[in-house]
């Protein structure tokens, strides 16, 4: 059943002729679909919830998954909880079929591509039920990584190129809206975006001391055409580090604070020093206190510090020290209330290696991908017991992202090439870790990163 | 512990210098022997093949470099000797006169001084052998040359052997060769140049060259060359999606101060023997911009090299012996981490043979033992040890060439077989630290002359490259060495005619076509790996077909005319899902070289036009792809006058072609040089002209 994109989850507001673009959460992690409970499970138990919450007047958009969507009715859910929704999940308790609910406004998959040499790179975007994709290559910078924020796709052309890049996605030809520059000294390296509000956002800079805060407005073509005007401000993170470059990484927003992993390599590309959290007040942009990490070089590459907005934790992941040494790194998890890591969950002693990437399903289950001695995997995490517990894909070559929607499909951007296998997307119900691409989904060019769109 | 290593390879290289020196004495006397018994061969027989030699031509302090169409060496494979003698007298390099050559591609990052390689029939860089007197400069770790830090000034010729080299003139199979001679002057010359140009630049040159006592002869000649390389571009800030999101700069940190050396003394030896003692020294102090829109402010990068030679060949050059030694160092500084000084201590003997055998048959051989450490040391990066590495090579070639007079026919016959030996003092992930490579590349190739002055030649050939120190043990210490790598191989072919005519009022007309099938295969890619650290994987492989035209005629009223085309059609034979059947990137289909020239008296004009065609940079063929390049040139030369002076006037890219070159570097646009030089030998024109006149 093909689905017409829907915008469930963003709002256009029109305040005195002034559009402002503002995102609700698209994807919130640890949120799947006939999982109130959170643990990453579709249980019966779920499903007793459910029905408990339905006779006692209460509501989570996790649980709320009939009716289901439809050509006419394309969106899950009806602002309710009753009965059939607690059925729906008991049914899908017993069976493993996938479930859509008020929150999964997942319906496209936008993917940033990379030849196998990385000397160009594209865009592709593909229906997340048909799995037609469209793509154009050598748009976008070698170094790309994407992002969907305030209801656009935004790719972070990276080392050599520098830039935010607005992409349409909604052309077939998916055509550049507005790319803007980002240099600030010699080679700052973006990593990561967070778009605060319509004149608001900040960018990571790996290669710089310092944190940018930019002007999201300037993004539109019509305003400010050289981009001139797109950083309003740094904020000097130097300090967190000797070498005055603490290797600024993923970002997070928090109750009006910003949380920035810091590497603190020192000197690059050494691990000297454990990670830590800068936190920022974003009503100020004045550093406010910092976490410490136990693991070194939180160098994951989720989309934004990874956080649980039920369990109000944050999720720090990383290899620790790189390839020479696979049983540290991990994740960790900290409590952004008290500014305290509550623990690591699972050492690269107990994951099988040195962690790249991970995507929460609940507070008791997670998926990663793994690099091992000879190989990387994809691989399903129990968090209580600091374990894995299944490998659902192993290759040799470089697995370089995943992303899980609400529905609890886990995408995975396999860039293998052989005579075997074709590089694409693979996609695995998480519910029985069954694989349900027959063949990897083909879109143009090998896969590198991806998020998903309403 | 590490310096005690770095020294037992330094004495293995001297030890080995000192046991050459010594086999070369004992080589003499063989030499000798052999030469008694050519010599009686020479008198039993009544006709002689005389190794087909090009008929060098004799510049002397002409306008321009000429061209002729054969190598000296090789005239059954299809080759290109420029004679540089006049290039001191202006700003040229070796990589532009290269670059002109049909079938030769210089892939420039920058202007005269900058990062420049060569890639000959779609090979890439690092399987073109660069030599320097027969001397190989690409390095056990690093392959490719920088075509920049080649001389000019003391080169009397280029020699470029497209696919097919002789035996005599190296051993090792690749997939094209380039000899750059340095001159060997007979009689005592003097001469001295300086010139500014745009950017910054200027250059000094001098040379001398004298008898010494009544039979040994010296030369030296030094030339000094510097630019700031400030040349203006537009820089997009990285948004090749906002062209509004930039603006004009100048390019930064692109300075450059190099000085090269030549210091060359030969004498008899004995009778029939003549003993050469050379020493060729290069220092090049570079700002090292990176890209256009990646450029660390203060990186250096400053090179060391010198190559001490001792050669001794009997008077007909049928053979000789070499030993030479080499040291080089490169200092990387300003990238911080990166930062890392690079040693080479590298010793080879070679030996080069050849005679007539019967009356059909003329038989050369080769053969070299080579040495080579390498050490690496890093100075900012605690994470990154000190490593050393090293490479033993015995090389052996041996060639027929087989003429069939009755039917102006010669088939030449070649086999080349290397063995390597390779050791690294740490420790290489899941691999040994010491690793072995051979190949043995046979050669055939057929000239056929059924009309005086046209010839028809056709070659295939295999050829090797073995992995570098860095591809094998990630020497650089950011890259994981692979030592299962296998060596890229590759197999070329060609086919085609050269007709030299002889016209009235012409002093020379040549005309020649070659079609060329060239399969490139295990080339080898750094890649990041599933660990997601690079690693170099024996990934890619190609076929590049093409055709090459070529033109040059010197006519009546001094007027000359060079002209060369080169098609080729360079696909990717990857299997890789998006890759096979495109284009290989930077390699253009198109490119095209003219050069037309007026010479009266003391005056010359030249026109240069150079096209690049529009290709792509990318591997999958992603990208927009890099338009056509089309720059014009003009030379004006005026001399000798007043006593042997000269001046050379010349205005580079006049129409300010700012195309990017192959790898996305800003190239510069209109430039203007002047040099103003002096020579005994323009004074001894000078002074024929005034009689003359």
């Amino acid at each position: 059943m093909t689905r017409p994109r829907h915008h469930a989850a963003s709002v256009r507001l029109v305040f005195g002729g002034v559009a402002l673009w503002l995102s609700l959460a698209t994807h919130a992690d640890g949120a799947l679909c006939g999982d109130p409970s959170g643990d990453g499970f579709v249980r019966a138990s779920d499903a007793l919830g459910t029905l408990r919450a339905a006779v006692d007047g209460g509501y989570d958009r996790r649980a709320d998954v009939r009716p289901e969507p439809s050509d006419d009715n394309p969106e899950a859910g009806d602002g309710k909880l009753t009965a059939s929704d607690a059925l729906a999940i008991l049914k899908v308790a017993v069976s493993d079929e996938l479930l859509d609910c008020a929150g999964a406004n997942q319906r496209r998959t936008v993917v940033s591509t990379a030849a196998y040499d990385y000397t160009s790179a594209g865009i592709a975007v593909v229906d997340i039920d048909s799995h037609q994709a469209h793509w154009r290559g050598g748009s976008v910078g070698d170094d790309s990584v994407i992002r969907w924020q305030s209801d656009q796709a935004v790719v972070i052309n990276r080392e050599g190129s520098n830039s935010l890049q607005v992409i349409d996605v909604d052309q077939p030809g998916l055509p550049t809206v507005k790319e803007c520059s980002v240099w600030d000294d010699f080679d700052p390296n973006p990593q990561d975006l967070v778009l605060l509000s319509p004149t608001k956002g900040y960018v990571t800079l790996y290669g710089s001391g310092k944190l940018l805060v930019i002007d999201p407005a300037i993004l539109d073509p019509a305003v400010d055409p050289a981009c001139d005007s797109l950083i309003v401000k740094r904020i000097d993170l130097g300090a967190f580090d000797g070498d005055g470059v603490p290797e600024m990484d993923q970002m997070v927003v928090i109750d009006g604070r910003l949380f920035v992993s810091l590497q603190r390599l020192n000197p690059y590309p050494q691990v000297h020093a454990p990670g830590k959290l800068a936190v920022i007040d974003t009503s100020t942009d004045t550093i406010i206190g910092s976490v410490d990490l136990t693991i070194s070089n939180p160098f994951a590459a989720t989309k934004g510090l990874v956080y649980d907005e039920f369990e109000k934790r944050i999720y720090v992941a990383g290899p620790g020290t790189h390839a020479t040494d696979l049983s540290d790194g991990g994740i960790e998890v900290v409590n952004p209330q008290t500014l305290q890591s509550e623990g690591v969950l699972a050492t690269g002693a107990e994951l099988g290696g040195d962690l790249f990437d991970f995507v929460l399903a609940g507070s008791k289950r997670a998926y990663g991908v793994v690099a091992g001695q000879s190989a990387n995997s994809v691989v399903e995490i129990d968090l209580e017991a600091g374990a894995v517990e299944q490998v659902l894909l192993s290759s040799t070559e470089l697995i370089s992202d995943i992303e899980l929607t609400e529905r609890g499909e886990l995408w995975v951007a396999s860039r293998e090439d052989t005579d075997e296998i074709n590089p694409g997307l693979r996609i695995f119900r998480i519910s029985d870790n069954s694989e349900l691409t027959p063949a990897p989904i083909p879109v143009g060019s090998l896969p590198f990163t991806l998020t998903f769109a309403p | 512990m590490r310096g005690a290593i770095v020294n037992r390879a330094a004495l293995r290289a001297i030890a080995q210098w000192m046991v050459c020196a010594i086999t070369l004495h004992a080589l003499v006397g063989v030499a000798r022997a052999d030469d008694a018994a050519k010599e009686a061969d020479e008198q039993n027989e009544a006709t002689e093949l005389q190794p087909i030699l090009v008929e060098e031509k004799s510049p002397g302090d002409g306008a321009l470099p000429e061209r002729s169409f054969e190598t000296a060496e090789d005239n059954v494979g299809f080759g290109e000797t420029i004679l540089t003698l006049p290039a001191w007298q202006g700003f040229a390099s070796a990589a532009e006169l290269l670059g002109q050559s049909v079938g030769a591609q210089i892939r420039r990052q920058g202007g005269r001084e900058d990062f420049a390689t060569l890639s000959v029939r779609g090979a890439p860089a690092g399987q073109v052998r660069i030599l320097l007197d027969g001397v190989a400069l690409g390095r056990a770790d690093n392959a490719v040359v920088n075509m920049a830090d080649l001389p000019l000034d003391s080169v009397e010729r280029i020699e470029l052997y497209r696919g097919f080299a002789p035996v005599g003139l190296t051993p090792i199979s690749s997939a094209s060769v380039v000899n750059l001679v340095t001159r060997q002057p007979t009689r005592a010359e003097f001469g001295v140049a300086s010139g500014l140009g745009s950017f910054g630049s200027g250059k000094i040159s001098a040379h001398a060259a004298a008898p010494v006592g009544t039979a040994a002869s010296a030369a030296a000649f030094a030339t000094f060359r510097t630019t700031d390389g400030d040349f203006e571009y537009f820089y997009n800030e990285g948004t090749d999606y906002n062209p509004n999101d930039g603006e004009v700069r100048k390019r930064a940190n692109n300075q450059s101060d190099a000085v090269d050396v030549l210091l060359r003394y030969q004498r008899p030896l004995v009778e029939g023997l003549n003993l050469q003692l050379r020493d060729q020294g290069f220092y090049k102090d570079e700002g090292v911009p990176g890209l256009a829109r990646k450029f660390p402010p203060h990186a250096t990068l400053e090179t060391v090299r010198n190559t001490s030679v001792v050669l001794v060949e009997d008077d007909d050059k049928r053979w000789a012996v070499e030993s030479n030694l080499t040291y080089e160092r490169k200092d990387l500084s300003g990238f911080g981490f990166q930062d890392n000084r690079g040693r080479t201590l590298a010793s080879a003997t070679q030996g080069r043979w050849s005679r007539q055998l019967g009356k059909s048959n003329f038989v050369s051989g080769s053969a070299e033992v080579a040495y080579e450490t390498f050490r690496q040391t890093f100075t900012e990066s605690v994470s990154v040890p000190d490593s050393s590495s090293d490479r033993w090579s015995l090389a052996m070639a041996g060639g027929d060439e087989w003429t069939l007079a009755r039917w102006n026919l010669t088939a030449s016959l070649q086999l080349r077989h290397q063995e390597l030996w390779n050791g690294f003092d740490g420790t290489v992930a899941d691999g040994s630290s010491n690793t072995t490579d051979r190949s043995t590349d046979p050669r055939v190739g057929l000239r056929w002359q059924p009309l005086a002055g046209l010839a028809l030649k056709g070659n295939i050939a295999t050829y090797y490259r073995p992995p570098t120190f860095d591809e094998l043990f990630g020497t650089d210490g950011f890259t994981e060495g692979n030592p299962d790598l296998s060596p890229e191989t590759g197999i070329n072919r060609d086919i085609g005619w050269e007709w030299t005519a002889s016209v009235p009022r012409f002093r020379r007309i040549e005309v020649g076509y070659a079609y060329f099938h060239n399969n490139i295969d295990d080339v080898i890619l750094v890649i990041p790996n599933f660990q997601r650290v690079a690693k170099a994987i024996n990934t890619a492989k190609a076929r590049v077909r093409g055709h090459e035209a070529r033109l040059e005629l010197e006519g009546p009223h001094g007027f000359s005319l060079s002209a060369n085309y080169t098609y080729q059609d360079a696909e990717n034979r990857s299997p890789r899902e998006y890759e096979l059947g495109k284009q290989l990137a930077s390699l253009a289909p198109h490119e095209a070289h003219t050069r037309l020239s007026w010479t009266q008296g003391r005056l010359f004009v030249a026109y240069d036009a150079d096209l690049i065609g529009e290709h792509y940079i990318d591997t999958p063929n992603d990208k927009p792809p890099i338009p056509t390049r089309v720059t014009h040139s003009v030379a004006l030369g005026f001399g000798p006058f007043a006593g042997g002076f000269r001046v050379m006037l010349e205005a580079d890219n006049l129409g300010d072609d700012l195309t990017p070159d192959q790898i996305g570097f800003p190239l510069p646009g209109r430039a203007f040089f002047a040099t103003l030089s002096w020579s005994s030998e323009g004074a001894s024109d000078d002074r024929g002209t005034e009689n003359h006149d």
